[in-house]
């Protein structure tokens, strides 16, 4: 195991859930954007609702612009993106400046998107950057913790966006177990509480749709670091 | 080499996805700025880096040898060589510094001397940098890049490879290392720096720490891990100014140092890189004595000259800056970075008036030279080529021997006529190329 400090595996855990909140909020986003075309425009209402974020666009056009580049507004997919950029940069030494390169070229797409008459195409790129950057991970990180802290950040982000957009139980009990193996292989401190109730509702009900509040709230207490107390 | 032109931007796009930035404060607000590279690099000879190479060695030990004298005996001053004030008012003697003797008796663990080239081709040096010098990733990563771009222009040219700068700060590292792993401090990510602390841990394996990381018990630093084990540390090298690296002896309220960090380095329980205290024999004041330094320990000339400089300390000395003003560059002793570095000539004749005033009324505090005319260098520029004037910056590594890197870091000024290089005041930067033959 590599030589690893408290506040490095709450950046690795951050990076891999800003990078996966990038990527499927992105998925989730390009299915509103086709319904906001010529079905519903304002589906994006119910959308913002999903993910706990309060509206404040003024219309279509405006959410699709600032929801995507606005860096000023906490909550658009290019300022999630450059926290996933401030956590990268922090872990150079444990990830590769390979690896980090290609959150930089995520961050280098946005930005061209925000000048594209076409910005969804570009963010095709996004995408793309992302995938490379998991496989770089895999080929470039040394350390088994290293790798598995931040994949267990993704899973950990992945299955509360698949439950705030009410993806199928079948789907979550799936990502569930990538979760359950990969937070055996960290040998981190975890609230077994929290595996515990996430275990019972997950594993046990087909219908989730009940129960989505208590899935994230137990997510957000699963992995235990303590970050510094200027960090809070 | 001029195929490398072609591929300028590519290499900077290249430069900023392995995120090649400098950070900088503007208004109280952090930027990171890329630090725009040249490809045609500056090429030094096998003979001209040989002399380079001699004199830099011949400089750095001198220095050593001062900090070793100035926080032991001060035989120096006792013999009158330098005078007290020099050493005792400058913001760099760290009096809790007196008496430690540092592994291996090694204060300048890496060096960064900044020379110029004169149109007459004599190289001068104008600052020695022994705290905390930045700037040998640029060259190393921007090398791996060029080589890729026109592998034909290494082919061939005899270029020295630059890309071990990470092994010999490694060796150097275990060199003064008392027992424990390697550590290299940041104060973090909103340091103009931080680029190069990142660089440098993944180039040299050690493990990469914030303050928060390490703490001292017994005398002893440890690297705290997340299992919640503890990793002695035998060697930081700490990218934290020494006013900072120790509320417990220096600033009381630093967020960023170490608390008892010195008491370590003081017991002989861990090797600091580079040394505190370094501040008094890089002080722009101390400089003007560094010939005088080299004659008086190692009993040799001085291979390398100062650029032509007055101390307005002396009378003489004052009389002549106070009266050549407009042809001179006065220097404030505590600034750094291209900061406080005024040219008479750019000055109004009020301006220099209050300069005058300032230098009488505080002479300790300003240093004079003569305006070296630098050489300039080829750049490319907008599909063609122009020149502009360039610095070195030399790396020299001391761990049980001095090792001088075979390259180093060229800044050179963007807008013509300006002798400004540094990074921060909006210089960019190229390779240096020692050939092999």
């Amino acid at each position: 195991m590599g030589i690893i400090s408290i506040k490095s595996t709450d950046n690795l855990f951050w990076l891999g859930r800003y990078v996966e909140r990038v990527f499927t909020t992105l998925k989730m986003f390009s299915e509103c954007y086709d319904v906001l075309i010529d079905v519903d425009e304002n589906a994006y209402v119910a959308f913002l609702q999903k993910l706990g974020i309060p509206n404040t666009y003024a219309y279509k056009a405006d959410f699709i612009t600032n929801f995507l580049f606005d860096e000023n507004n906490p909550n658009s997919v290019l300022s999630t993106l450059l926290c996933a950029y401030d956590n990268a940069v922090m872990m150079r030494n444990e990830i590769s400046s390979e690896t980090m390169s290609y959150i930089q070229l995520a961050v280098n797409a946005m930005q061209r998107g925000k000048e594209s008459s076409a910005p969804m195409l570009k963010l095709q790129e996004v995408f793309d950057c992302i995938f490379a950057f998991w496989g770089s991970a895999d080929d470039y990180v040394e350390s088994e913790t290293t790798r598995n802290i931040l994949k267990f950040g993704r899973s950990v982000e992945r299955l509360d966006l698949y439950t705030r957009f009410s993806q199928p139980a079948a789907l979550i009990r799936k990502e569930f177990s990538i979760l359950l193996n990969r937070l055996y292989k960290v040998g981190v401190d975890c609230n077994l509480s929290a595996v515990d109730t996430l275990m019972k509702i997950i594993l046990e009900k087909d219908d989730l749709e009940a129960d989505k509040a208590i899935i994230q709230t137990e997510l957000s207490r699963l992995f235990v670091t303590t970050p510094p107390d200027y960090y809070a | 080499m001029y195929r490398l032109i072609d591929h300028k931007e590519e290499i900077n796009r290249l430069l900023s996805r392995y995120g090649v930035k400098f950070g900088i404060y503007k208004n109280n607000e952090f930027h990171e700025r890329l630090f725009p590279f040249d490809p045609i690099p500056r090429i030094l000879t096998k003979n001209e880096f040989a002399f380079l190479e001699k004199g830099l060695r011949q400089r750095v030990h001198t220095l050593n040898l001062f900090l070793n004298d100035i926080y032991g005996k001060k035989q120096i001053l006792k013999d009158g060589v330098l005078p007290e004030d020099f050493v005792y008012l400058s913001k760099g003697f760290l009096p809790p510094c007196e008496n430690i003797a540092p592994p291996e008796r090694v204060y300048n663990h890496i060096s960064g001397i900044d020379l110029v080239q004169g149109k007459d081709m004599a190289w001068y040096v104008l600052e020695d940098n022994l705290r905390i010098p930045s700037g040998a990733s640029y060259p190393m990563i921007a090398r791996d890049l060029c080589r890729r771009a026109a592998p034909d222009t290494f082919e061939t040219n005899a270029v020295t490879d630059n890309r071990d700068y990470g092994k010999l700060l490694k060796r150097v590292l275990d060199d003064v290392n008392v027992g424990g792993i390697d550590v290299i401090l940041t104060p973090g990510r909103y340091n103009s720096a931080f680029f190069e602390h990142s660089y440098l841990a993944e180039q040299t394996g050690a493990v990469f720490a914030m303050p928060q990381d390490l703490f001292v018990e017994g005398n002893v630093l440890y690297y705290s891990e997340y299992s919640g084990e503890r990793r002695r540390v035998g060697t930081v090298y700490r990218r934290i100014s020494d006013e900072y690296i120790d509320p417990m002896t220096f600033l009381p309220d630093s967020l960023l140092g170490v608390p008892h960090l010195l008491d370590a380095y003081r017991a002989g329980n861990v090797a600091v890189v580079n040394a505190p205290g370094n501040g008094v024999a890089d002080d722009k004041g101390i400089y003007y004595f560094v010939p005088e330094m080299i004659r008086y320990y190692l009993g040799e000339e001085p291979i390398l000259q100062n650029a032509p400089t007055y101390l307005p300390y002396y009378e003489t000395d004052r009389a002549y800056v106070l009266e050549h003003l407009e042809r001179l560059v006065v220097k404030d002793v505590s600034e750094a970075g291209g900061y406080g570095v005024v040219f008479g000539s750019d000055l109004t004749k009020d301006e220099r008036q209050k300069l005058a005033e300032a230098i009488r009324e505080n002479p300790r505090r300003f240093i004079a030279q003569e305006v070296v005319d630098f050489r300039e260098l080829t750049v490319a520029e907008g599909g063609s080529v122009t020149t502009r004037k360039a610095d070195l910056r030399a790396f020299v590594l001391y761990g049980k021997e001095i090792t001088v890197w075979k390259s180093g870091l060229t800044r050179y000024a963007r807008e013509a006529g300006s002798y400004v290089v540094n990074s921060s005041q909006g210089g960019g930067f190229k390779d240096t190329w020692v050939l092999s033959r």
